[in-house]
């Protein structure tokens, strides 16, 4: 009887892990920043305002989703250094080129996930990310946590704008270094709320 | 009295020309906006972008550069700066003796650098006021030159004629922290400074001669300064010291600073700092303590009114030295290549209920 109680109590709680959940991430709510470095004066750099959309989908034990970023959406805080960025170096006017997409496939999540009240902290979540015209493995400290309809986390990477064919931004005499960090939160929901 | 202008000029005077609330916008190190590594001065490329994009209220592509980039290929160079200054000031004071009007050119200069990745050079030439009471007539002179050289991206050392780096190093010499401390117009020495500029925390050490190649120079020190600050988000803490001695005496300072951004328009500039004087013939000691706050508040871009309250009370067994002003002005930054800054000082000393009100304005071209 007790274990038929316990068991209705995680039900409860975590009732996703009995089956197949898809989260919509909600933009307004998942911001995604990047910070890089700029040489001489040391300059920290940070782009703000992107937004993460696209779902994530829990299959059990497995997570696999895209998220999408639409790189128009970024600001540096200074106009001209966004025109440059976007137009010279991200060629985000080209076709393809105005987004980034995390792919992730089938990520096995550890094993106490659901016994930890569906939740991970610092997990490696290993994707392929999609930026500029290639594509290129990645893996992503993750905190995640799943209460009821909702999906709330948070992930950081770096990448290396040369993986991606970037040019190494220099504008007004700074220039950036090839390492940025990219630090997003995201919030979903099945929709079933 | 006669002279009392010719000490608002030097109250008032502003020569460097450097914005340390720019902290504000996450800009910690000088260097991001000036070829020095303590600020003032020559502008980087980058630092002519901000004053178009976060500085000015208004302006048009291409306006930032120097000379409204009349020679694109100079005004666009990260290789050689170029600058001009020109600087006037219009002052009245007023009290219960005299009521008195003034307009003043406080600064003609042309200043040219050549920056390189690991060396920096740079020089000035222009007209230095050269006051003797109501009388006044220009001297040609430098105001600063030096060489720079950069060891790696954190740590430089620069040698020639320029401000040693002490405290805020807000160029305002209205305030107390500037004026009261023999730190204003016309301070320069030649030095040689080292600095180490990190992410988070930068320091300089200078040593400080009181050699004179020009007999208007205002410094008599020799000495040893060191300022240091802490980047907690966009706001600073500082710590000051500075050790200097020359015919008559020998002084010591230290002092604690800070910006502290509450937003990124409302901002706090405080300079709290203790002096330590001992007289060498007679060799008595005065110790006193000067401060300045300021209370700026960017009601719209290029447009920041603020309050400031400025104590000087450099000999505690004298309350005659006891003085406060209370200000209210704004800083405009119309277009770039223009500052006008104007206040409205109630000046107290305390000892006698004497009452000054100060009104000045101020403005500044630079190519």
């Amino acid at each position: 009887m007790k274990t038929l109680i316990l068991f209705s109590l995680l039900s409860i709680s975590s009732p996703l892990f009995a089956s197949v959940a898809q989260f919509d991430l909600i933009k307004d709510k998942s911001p995604v920043e990047f910070e890089a470095k700029g040489n001489p004066s040391l300059l920290s750099i940070k782009g703000l305002k992107g937004k993460g959309g696209g779902t994530l989908k829990f299959n059990n034990n497995s997570l696999s989703g895209n998220i999408i970023v639409a790189l128009n959406d970024f600001d540096t805080d200074l106009d001209t250094r966004n025109e440059h960025m976007k137009e010279k170096y991200l060629e985000t006017g080209k076709p393809g080129f105005d987004q980034a997409i995390l792919k992730i496939d089938s990520v096995i999540l550890p094993k106490d996930f659901s016994e930890k009240g569906n939740r991970i902290d610092k997990f490696p979540i290993e994707g392929i990310l999609v930026l500029h015209g290639k594509e290129k493995k990645i893996s992503c400290l993750t905190d995640l946590l799943i209460q009821g309809n909702d999906l709330n986390g948070k992930t950081n990477f770096k990448i290396k704008l040369s993986d991606f064919g970037i040019e190494i931004p220099s504008f007004a005499g700074i220039t950036i270094e090839d390492e940025i960090v990219i630090n997003a939160q995201f919030k979903g929901s099945t929709g079933k709320q | 009295m006669k002279y009392s202008f010719l000490i608002l000029y030097f109250i008032i005077a502003q020569t460097c020309w450097a914005f340390p609330e720019m902290s504000r916008h996450g800009y910690f190190n000088c260097t991001s906006c000036h070829l020095s590594p303590a600020g003032g001065g020559a502008l980087t490329l980058y630092g002519r972008e901000l004053s178009k994009e976060l500085l000015s209220t208004s302006s048009v592509k291409g306006e930032q550069y120097f000379a409204y980039n009349a020679i694109p290929a100079l005004s666009k160079s990260d290789k050689i700066l170029l600058g001009a200054y020109i600087r006037g000031l219009q002052v009245l004071r007023e009290n219960d003796q005299v009521n008195e009007a003034r307009t003043i050119l406080m600064q003609a200069d042309a200043e040219a650098a050549y920056n390189d990745k690991s060396w920096a050079i740079l020089g000035t030439v222009g007209r230095q006021e050269v006051r003797n009471g109501l009388e006044s007539r220009g001297h040609f002179f430098s105001r600063r030159h030096y060489v720079l050289g950069r060891f790696d991206k954190h740590q430089n050392i620069r040698l020639g004629k320029f401000l040693k780096s002490y405290g805020l190093d807000d160029p305002n010499h209205y305030m107390f922290i500037r004026n009261a401390l023999n730190f204003s117009y016309d301070t320069e020495s030649y030095n040689v400074e080292y600095s180490y500029l990190a992410e988070n925390f930068n320091a300089y050490l200078t040593v400080i001669t009181n050699l004179k190649t020009d007999d208007y120079l205002r410094n008599d020190e020799n000495g040893l300064a060191f300022n240091g600050s802490l980047k907690f988000d966009k706001s600073k803490l500082g710590l000051s010291l500075f050790h200097g001695t020359n015919a008559r005496q020998r002084r010591m300072l230290g002092g604690l600073w800070g910006i502290g951004t509450f937003t990124k328009q409302f901002f706090l500039m405080s300079e709290l700092d203790f002096q330590a004087v001992m007289t060498k013939l007679t060799r008595t000691h005065t110790n006193g303590t000067v401060m300045s706050h300021r209370l700026n508040y960017e009601v719209y871009k290029g447009i920041i009114p603020f309050l400031s309250f400025d104590q000087k009370y450099l000999n505690f067994s004298n309350k005659n030295s006891e003085l406060h002003s209370i200000g209210l002005g704004a800083r405009l930054f119309p277009r770039p290549h223009f500052e006008i800054t104007g206040a409205v000082q109630r000046e107290a000393r305390i000892a006698n209920s004497s009452k000054d009100t100060l009104y000045w304005l101020m403005g500044q071209l630079y190519l």
